[in-house]
């Protein structure tokens, strides 16, 4: 088909920054005055603002989830780790008891550690499921299957070997976790597929390495008389008005800020090939092949301008933050071919009840 | 069909989408009292209780999404074709409305229960049970300390302190005790007690600077204080509770353990000192002795020789010691409280010099 070729924006957004404002100010509000329990609704209400301006095929999208879910899930998921605990802790103390050894009686605790680690690396997986079945258009949910929990296993064994290859299976762990999270998902009766190839990112990431290893000497050689400068302080007391001390720490300092910065700017060639790669191996059902059109520079502009508004708004630029993603996004996301509303039929997935308790907990939730 | 005609077609009208598939039917829209019937060409699609519709917000085209809690699909519609009593502004002004309410109510009721129950809250205590709980506390405040019973001494203080309680108006008598700790302090427990810290008679210069403290805090009996600020202590814990805060009372679980930690309000305290100025004037004392406490503590502050800042206790919460100089100077006239055998005898009543 011709038309798969050819490509157009996969969104529209026509959000606007003084209605988020009014949204931002009225969560923060209430959060201050709820003690912070409010966030729930207040991640609500952004989100459905932002679904409510994205349009696709001309057709606004629509999330349906609530405040009161992502609290119960919140709930849920502390009444399940304070159980999980006390299980542990009286399993510990009878084990100890019948067979007097210590390392038996600290077996429960090591397999609580275990859980826990496999859990909050699988949250994602489950915060990825409620938003899609939160998620309409045209009346229209998604769905994933599979289980978070096993998701969860594999992040953690594919980063032991991350570990102990030095971080050179990076691309592929990445390619292969990626995989998990798309097959998955489904918007639907269609489901989506993607199926990724590390050689194509391989070149990129071993440059990025390199890059980033040369910057850390460079840095590392130009700074080396300052952080001398400050180990015999590290034995004595700094002090303050010693101009000396000052200056090695704001040298460190310095050297921190351009490691961070140096490495942002070297890795964005790499982060936009794999956002491409990712995007442009991903298919809807057999109607939708999608694709992105970001570059490092778009990408790096996007990430030092938020960094800047969030550091010097002290916060208070998050609106501006996420209406620059949300542009970035729009321009950015592509999709060639149509979908056909008429065969797209609803999604036979079960829709979560309660909404992203752990992720909430484990608290890498991000601002929408 | 193309991707802009898609476009055009869909931003009038009013739609409805099944939920089964994605595809749009156009329908009108059919209101009855209790029911929203939706009619597509070939006849009626769905039928919705009103009582569960819910309205979206307006996009930027002004269109509202209808759904039906419980039932498949939605409708996609221009808000301004709606009846006027579902519309989405009013109700959100409605939830604002509703939402300010709570809030005054909430903020009415922490009013009341922090400034007006607690005074209320104290009236209704009967007196045994008041009783019972100064005991209580008392024995916490003295706790492992000695109680100075030097008899001359005490008799000396009950008869001031009666002089004091008479002028005021107190008709319980005043259970006194001066107890043997180093902090410059006095207290006033619920049920007329008043403790009196060995080091306060220490610090004090002259016998009516001792009797300005006891008269400010024949103050705080005299208008029940103590209960008044338990109250407003348990009203406090109330807020914090239902706020989901805990300020600390964890470790000072029980009743008469708050209590030590009590203090009363900024108000509380400058009554307590003038009514105490007024005391001693209608006793016919001298009542210059708490200015000139007040004097004392302060050019020690300012010096800071040995621990004067940190042992003045009776002062860590109270208003700023020279405001309270310069408004309870009282006056120099009248007689002097205690007779220099009788301050002596005080003095002595720890068995220290």
């Amino acid at each position: 088909m011709n038309s798969l070729d050819q490509k157009q924006p996969l969104l529209t957004y026509d959000g606007k920054i003084g209605e988020l404002y009014g949204i931002f100010i009225k969560n923060l509000l209430l959060q201050i005055i709820t003690l912070g329990i409010y966030r729930f609704w207040a991640t609500t209400n952004t989100r459905r603002y932002i679904w409510s301006r994205m349009r696709f095929q001309g057709e606004r999208f629509e999330y349906t989830g609530t405040g009161g879910e992502l609290f119960k899930g919140f709930l849920l998921a502390i009444a399940i780790m304070i159980g999980a605990v006390i299980g542990a802790g009286i399993l510990s103390a009878v084990l100890r008891a019948v067979t007097g050894s210590a390392l038996l009686g600290a077996l429960p605790f090591l397999a609580l550690y275990v859980v826990i680690a496999v859990i909050a690396a699988g949250a994602y997986f489950s915060a990825q499921r409620y938003r899609l079945s939160r998620t309409q258009w045209c009346g229209i949910r998604g769905g994933m299957t599979g289980s978070s929990f096993v998701y969860g296993v594999y992040v953690l064994l594919y980063g032991l070997l991350c570990i102990v290859t030095l971080g050179q299976m990076v691309p592929w762990v990445s390619m292969r976790l990626a995989e998990r999270r798309i097959n998955a998902s489904s918007f639907g009766s269609l489901p989506f597929h993607f199926e990724g190839r590390a050689r194509a990112l391989y070149a990129a990431f071993v440059g990025t390495f390199v890059g980033v290893v040369a910057l850390l000497v460079v840095l590392g050689a130009i700074f080396f008389k300052s952080f001398m400068a400050l180990l015999p302080i590290g034995h004595a007391p700094l002090k303050g008005n010693d101009p000396a001390a000052l200056a090695a720490v704001g040298s460190v300092f310095l050297f921190y800020v351009l490691f961070i910065v140096g490495a942002l700017l070297i890795q964005c060639f790499y982060l936009a090939l794999l956002t491409r790669h990712v995007m442009g191996n991903t298919t809807l059902g057999s109607q939708l092949r999608f694709g992105s059109s970001i570059t490092a520079g778009r990408l790096l502009g996007m990430i030092l301008g938020n960094l800047a508004i969030v550091v010097f708004t002290l916060g208070l630029g998050l609106p501006i933050v996420l209406h620059r993603v949300m542009r970035l996004a729009a321009d950015t996301l592509q999709v060639s071919g149509q979908l056909d509303p008429q065969t797209l039929a609803q999604s036979d997935q079960a829709a979560p009840r309660t909404g992203e308790g752990m992720l909430n907990l484990l608290d890498h939730g991000g601002a929408f | 069909m193309t991707f802009s005609d898609s476009e055009g077609a869909h931003s009038t009208g009013t739609r409805f989408y099944d939920g089964r598939s994605a595809a749009a039917h156009a329908v009108t829209l059919r209101w009855s009292d209790a029911f929203l019937s939706i009619d597509g060409e070939a006849g009626e699609l769905a039928v919705w209780p009103r009582a569960r519709l819910v309205v979206g917000e307006p996009d930027p085209e002004g269109r509202v999404a209808l759904s039906c809690k419980g039932e498949p699909g939605r409708v996609s519609t221009d808000a301004a074709t709606l009846p006027a009593q579902i519309m989405p502004r009013r109700m959100k002004r409605r939830h604002y409305l509703g939402w300010l309410m709570v809030g005054v109510v909430a903020l009415v009721l922490a009013f009341v229960l922090v400034v007006r129950l607690p005074a209320v809250g104290a009236a209704l205590v009967p007196r045994s049970a008041e009783n019972q709980l100064g005991e209580m506390v008392e024995a916490v405040v003295v706790g492992k300390h000695k109680v100075c019973r030097g008899e001359e001494g005490q008799r000396a203080l009950e008869q001031l302190e009666a002089r004091l309680a008479h002028a005021a108006g107190i008709a319980q008598p005043v259970h006194l005790e001066v107890v043997d700790r180093k902090m410059v302090n006095a207290l006033t427990l619920p049920g007329a007690r008043m403790v009196i810290m060995r080091g306060l008679i220490e610090r004090v210069g002259n016998a009516d600077q001792l009797a300005g403290v006891m008269a400010h805090e024949t103050g705080h009996i005299a208008r029940r204080d103590p209960m008044v600020a338990l109250f407003r202590g348990a009203g406090i814990g109330v807020i914090s509770a239902t706020l989901g805060i805990n300020l600390g009372f964890a470790d000072v679980s029980s009743a008469a353990g708050r209590l030590v930690g009590l203090s009363y309000s900024r108000d509380m305290e400058r009554l307590a000192d003038a009514n105490g100025v007024a005391y001693l004037q209608a006793s016919g004392l001298r009542s210059d002795g708490l200015a000139g406490f007040f004097a004392l503590t302060d050019t020690r502050n300012d010096t800071r020789n040995g621990n004067a800042g940190a042992a003045v206790e009776f002062l860590s919460d109270h208003p700023r010691t020279s405001d309270r100089q310069k408004q309870s100077q009282g006056s120099p006239l009248g007689d002097s409280a205690l007779t220099p055998s009788e301050w002596a005898a005080v003095r002595s009543m720890c068995g220290k010099p």
